[in-house]
């Protein structure tokens, strides 16, 4: 068996096929995972397995069932599909989930995101380390199999998938717009096409064909040059709205009718008035990298805006703590109660179309009012000794309100910044937001050189 | 709503002309009292049965206020109640040569103060029966059996004793591991949220100052205990209060909550006589909006069943203070049961609240609740209708 520590990682498993992640490794963490549900799930019986596009998720996905299924407990096999859509079946299903994908990766990775019932997370702090523990144990030939196996049973379930995604709209409002959506080569491609079929809107889906090699571009959309080909279809044909998938089609990212990408946090914000439209006074969470706006839209429109550190756990931790509504980060992963708390990009995409369909105009004079500051994006450093550095910057900008809530967070009251370590490389990751992009660019400089002072 | 409203307004007027009218009609303008007395019933009487009919038929027609005009009995009572006031005042009137109209109109008059009064007095008794009235409901689901919130905004040199006192005082008696103190942090600029965590509390932190209403419907809406009790941070109700609050939950009450004008209630430090007042203007005005008579509705310690809590603080929207008043109107809209008990209170000096500042707000948002309740706003969503049976 391969090396489970250079795979297993804080939220998932990820690694190259087949020199790091191959038939025999799944195997064993799906006796590690069905021993870990066994122990924590006492009454449950099935497990739901999807997997994305990539050629190597089938053999995987098989290996993966028969490790389960040794423990004694079922199979339910959804084929391919999208990462939001285990999250529906462990939801709906009321089982846990094992998504077969490596996201944005490129075509020689694959990897697995698990999760308990009712789509609970499951990462490094809760289950991830047991389940590599028995994994381990399994490939030394220490588990034994359980008495009577397993079986394995298929089901289809974009149907219900749709008819879900489409609870969170009224579908009877939407307006006639005309969308492009790349889908990368990714699940997209599966996915979207079905949950479109009943609405009025004109649909063109690029690069719809699934296909794991990603030939056209790679399925990252938070890369303006993953956008480029998007942007010149949406002005080709005129339309109103384009929607960018990423590989497991759970992140969306919007372009407006004029080519230009709407940010995640500007996304956050213009779901959080949906939500606060629909059920005003609910909190809403957004992490601590998104605009000041985000906030300022969530009371203005009556609702409570609750801070969260960077990362699914951390936001769907937070939203069962505090019953939030919604959450949204800036990376253009959205969160939703009514989905588990899981995100899911087609609903954002759905409200995003309720929205504009409601609405008398363009997408870009929709999100203007909500465009407030200018924003930095994620500048990365490397540098020697990340936490040393930050105390030297804390200092250096002492005379400002500072929280600790992930990394160092410094608001001058006009402009604001975060700064905080990677969990994986020696890199800090600055985000800073002002009031214009010269104050951007200058107080970045400012930054910097306390950074860099000695 | 506005049409109910207009609908209202013309029954309204189409009684008065039928009233006046047949009045005028059969009273000639020299009468003796005995002519005058007669028209004048005939005149109330038809103007009540246009009125009944059309009101029943059209106004209220599936409306749950409308709950007077289904009971015909009550509405006979007070319409010869009214009658009564209408025809005194017609003969007085005439006794002192005003003339028949003006005498009339204001006999009118005096009756629609009569009547409305009676209304609301059928309304008030209705709602408290409702009140009144336990359900059976399967136990609320929840970790813990309790859960105190403790909204908090620039309270980080009490919050930690603060803590400390509830859990002593609560622990004995809930049970260890079965109580729950989550402070809601409102954007405070000191250390609240970390003392209140160095203390042992779970926090939840806003990131602005919002207002006690958003801290208090963050803390219940995110509480994991089968009973939840909300009290002030500077515990002006001592933390044993809220021991008859928890058992009033768990005898089976949707909503307890503490009255400090109970007759039980010990005020152990007088409050200054403007505040006092202030806060009996304030319950006055709550009339604006509430149907039933409460005694105390800004009374700082307030419980709920967990489920019933959450669904009732899902559908509020006022940040402010006046976030009480629309706990009040929910549970008399959802006809949850509700309670009071006695606490004593002590009323410290220096207390955040400014009496003209507040009460103009308090005004404004009475005004908003009236008009969120309007359009709907605290309809329930099916899944809290599932939960409140």
């Amino acid at each position: 068996m391969k090396d489970l520590d250079v795979i297993v990682k804080a939220y998932d498993i990820r690694g190259t096929y087949p020199d790091q992640i191959d038939a025999a490794t799944c195997k064993a963490l799906g006796v590690g995972f069905a021993s870990y549900i066994r122990a924590n799930e006492p009454h449950t019986t099935e497990v739901a397995i999807a997997r994305d596009m990539r050629p190597s998720g089938p053999e995987l996905v098989a290996a993966f069932g028969d490790g389960i299924r040794s423990q004694g407990l079922s199979v339910v096999d959804i084929g391919m599909g999208s990462t939001d859509m285990i999250y529906f079946a462990s939801g709906s299903l009321g089982v846990p989930g094992a998504m077969f994908t490596a996201s944005h990766n490129p075509a020689e990775y694959n990897g697995i995101k698990l999760c308990r019932s009712g789509a609970a997370p499951i990462g490094e702090d809760s289950g991830l380390a047991e389940i590599k523990a028995v994994a381990i144990k399994s490939a030394a030939g220490e588990v034994a199999d359980a008495a009577q196996p397993g079986s394995i049973r298929s089901t289809d379930l974009l149907d219900a998938f749709a008819a879900h995604v489409h609870s969170f709209v009224d579908v009877s409002a939407f307006r006639p717009l005309k969308v492009v959506a790349d889908t990368a080569n990714g699940m997209g491609g599966l996915v979207v096409p079905r949950i479109f079929q009943s609405l009025p809107f004109d649909l063109e889906v690029m690069y719809a064909e699934l296909d794991g090699t990603f030939p056209n571009h790679e399925a990252n959309p938070i890369e303006p040059k993953n956008l480029v080909d998007l942007q010149a279809r949406v002005t080709e044909v005129g339309a109103d709205i384009g929607l960018a998938f990423d590989g497991d089609a759970d992140r969306v990212f919007l372009v407006d009718e004029r080519a230009q990408p709407v940010s995640g946090s500007l996304t956050t914000a213009l779901l959080a008035k949906a939500t606060l439209q629909a059920k005003p006074g609910v909190s809403i969470i957004y992490n601590l990298i998104c605009s000041k706006a985000v906030a300022e839209v969530v009371t203005e429109n009556g609702g409570i805006p609750i801070r969260s550190r960077v990362g699914h756990s951390f936001i769907k931790q937070l939203m069962a703590e505090t019953g939030a509504e919604f959450g949204g980060e800036h990376s253009a992963h959205y969160y939703f109660k009514d989905n588990w708390r899981a995100d899911s990009g087609i609903i954002a995409t759905m409200m995003v179309l309720a929205q504009l369909s409601a609405f008398d105009g363009t997408l870009s004079e929709l999100v203007a009012p909500l465009d407030r500051y200018a924003a930095s994006g994620e500048i990365n450093t490397r540098v020697e000794g990340t936490a040393e550095v930050i105390e030297q910057v804390a200092d250096a900008f002492a005379q400002h309100s500072q929280d600790r809530l992930d990394g160092l967070t410094v608001d001058a009251g006009s402009w604001w910044f975060n700064l905080r370590p990677s969990n994986t490389e020696p890199l800090l990751r600055l985000n800073l937001e002002a009031a214009d992009s010269n104050s951007v660019s200058a107080r970045v400089a400012e930054v910097q050189a306390a950074m860099t002072a000695t | 709503m506005r049409s109910r409203l207009r609908f209202f307004a013309i029954v309204g007027l189409v009684a008065t002309a039928i009233d006046l009218g047949i009045y005028l009609m059969l009273r000639g303008p020299q009468s003796s009292w005995s002519t005058v007395v007669l028209a004048d019933l005939v005149a109330l009487g038809s103007a009540a049965v246009a009125s009944y009919v059309l009101n029943r038929l059209v106004t209220f027609r599936g409306h749950s206020r409308a709950r007077w005009v289904s009971r015909p009995a009550t509405f006979a009572l007070t319409a010869m109640l009214a009658g009564v006031v209408d025809v005194f005042v017609v003969l007085v009137a005439g006794s002192f040569g005003v003339a028949p109209l003006a005498g009339k109109v204001a006999a009118v008059l005096l009756a629609a103060v009569v009547r409305w009064g009676s209304y609301r007095w059928v309304l008030f008794s209705e709602v408290r029966r409702d009140l009144a009235e336990r359900r059976d409901r399967a136990p609320s689901p929840g970790q813990f059996r309790l859960t105190v919130v403790v909204p908090a905004f620039n309270e980080s040199d009490n919050i930690g004793a603060t803590v400390g006192l509830l859990r002593d005082e609560l622990e004995p008696t809930v049970g260890l591991g079965e109580l729950e103190i989550l402070v809601v942090d409102d954007g405070s600029e000191d250390q609240t949220a970390d003392e209140a965590e160095r203390a042992g509390a779970r926090v939840i932190r806003l990131v602005e100052n919002l207002g006690k209403g958003a801290a208090v419907r963050a803390g219940v809406v995110g509480a994991k205990g089968r009973s939840v009790v909300f009290t002030d941070a500077d515990l002006a109700y001592p933390p044993a209060m809220v021991l008859p609050i928890l058992a009033g939950l768990e005898d089976g009450w949707d909503v307890v909550v503490g009255s400090r004008r109970h007759e039980e209630t010990t005020t152990l430090v007088r409050a200054r006589r403007l505040r006092e007042l202030g806060g009996r203007a304030v319950n006055w005005l709550t009339h604006l909006v509430l149907l039933g008579r409460f005694r105390d509705t800004q009374c700082g310690i307030k419980g709920f069943r967990g489920d019933v809590g959450r669904a009732i603080f899902q559908r509020t929207l006022i940040n402010g203070f006046a976030f009480d008043v629309e706990v009040f109107l929910i549970a008399e809209q959802d006809r949850l049961s509700l309670t009071e008990v006695p606490v004593s209170v002590e009323n410290r000096q220096g207390s955040s609240v400014r009496l003209l500042a507040d009460t103009a707000k308090l005004f404004r948002d009475l005004i908003r609740i009236r008009r969120a309740a309007g359009r709907g706003a605290y309809r329930l969503t099916p899944e809290q209708a599932e939960v409140l049976g």
